[in-house]
């Protein structure tokens, strides 16, 4: 039973190279469920070319995200004046209008 | 408490520290940085005037969707938008990078192919991948369902992988 139990167990976690192909990118977003993702890891532990291919497309969102830096501060600190300002001359504003 | 310093205090509570993430999608909906810019005050402005009526729930959510329209606003007002010109995107992308351990080559390979891919791809990666929006977050912004953000998002990493040269990858192959 246990043997059985066992083995049932190991082929529901196989996936083969084309169902881990479609779901690689969910599984790279973290957008699968539990079961999805043990399969899938259990398939790219296994095989090459998989495993290959989501090293690739982890580094290719690893960069993307480095990406998130660049944002120039000069602009990021204008607007964050534009908001001080906004809030600023609505209360005198209002001030005068009391 | 006067009603205006509860306007200010939510102002500040749930607008001012989601600015970075306004711009970074103002700039993934219009080419030019002053555009993105103007854009952002616009959605500031507007976000102010509503913040009594906001229920505090999902902010960022809530922003994304008077970006959206303010931009849709803000089309209609103007004329067509120019292609993206590179040297505007230059601008924004390349200031101060100091993150040693970026591979400059993947980086340079990256930055090439963005421009390559067609705009609703580079749209959604530079919004989820680059700027770290969540799906949903991405939909709200670009008004589309969440299931076509994913679809857009595998398509154009599709394409993005598919420009880069491989050994640019870490030596993987």
């Amino acid at each position: 039973m246990s043997f059985l139990s066992s083995f049932l167990g190991t082929r529901a976690k196989s996936y083969d190279c084309k169902q881990v192909g479609k779901l690689l990118q969910e599984y790279l977003d973290d957008q699968t469920n539990e079961a999805v993702r043990a399969k899938v890891q259990a398939h790219l532990m296994m095989c090459a070319d998989c495993g290959l291919e989501y090293k690739t497309f982890l580094q290719l969102k690893h960069a993307l995200a480095d990406r998130r830096n660049a944002l120039p501060e000069d602009a990021i600190q204008r607007l964050q004046q534009f908001s001080t300002k906004l809030a600023e001359q609505s209360h005198e504003h209002s001030d005068e209008t009391d | 408490v006067s009603a205006e310093e509860t306007q200010e205090e939510l102002f500040q509570l749930h607008v001012v520290g989601e600015i970075d993430v306004l711009y970074r999608v103002a700039l993934s909906l219009t080419p030019r940085p002053a555009d993105a810019e103007d854009l952002v005050q616009d959605t500031l402005i507007r976000a102010f005037r509503s913040i009594e009526r906001f229920d505090g729930r999902h902010p960022r959510a809530w922003l994304l969707t008077i970006l959206r329209n303010t931009h849709i606003n803000r089309g209609r007002r103007r004329r067509p938008e120019l292609l993206r010109d590179p040297s505007s995107h230059d601008e924004v992308a390349s200031p101060n990078r100091t993150d040693s351990n970026i591979d400059l080559q993947l980086d340079a390979a990256i930055e090439r192919a963005l421009q390559q891919i067609p705009e609703m791809f580079r749209q959604v990666i530079e919004l989820v991948d680059v700027g770290g929006l969540s799906y949903q977050e991405a939909a709200q912004a670009l008004g589309i369902p969440a299931g076509t953000v994913m679809s857009r998002l595998h398509r154009g990493r599709q394409q993005l992988r598919s420009l880069i040269p491989q050994p640019l990858f870490g030596g993987t192959q």
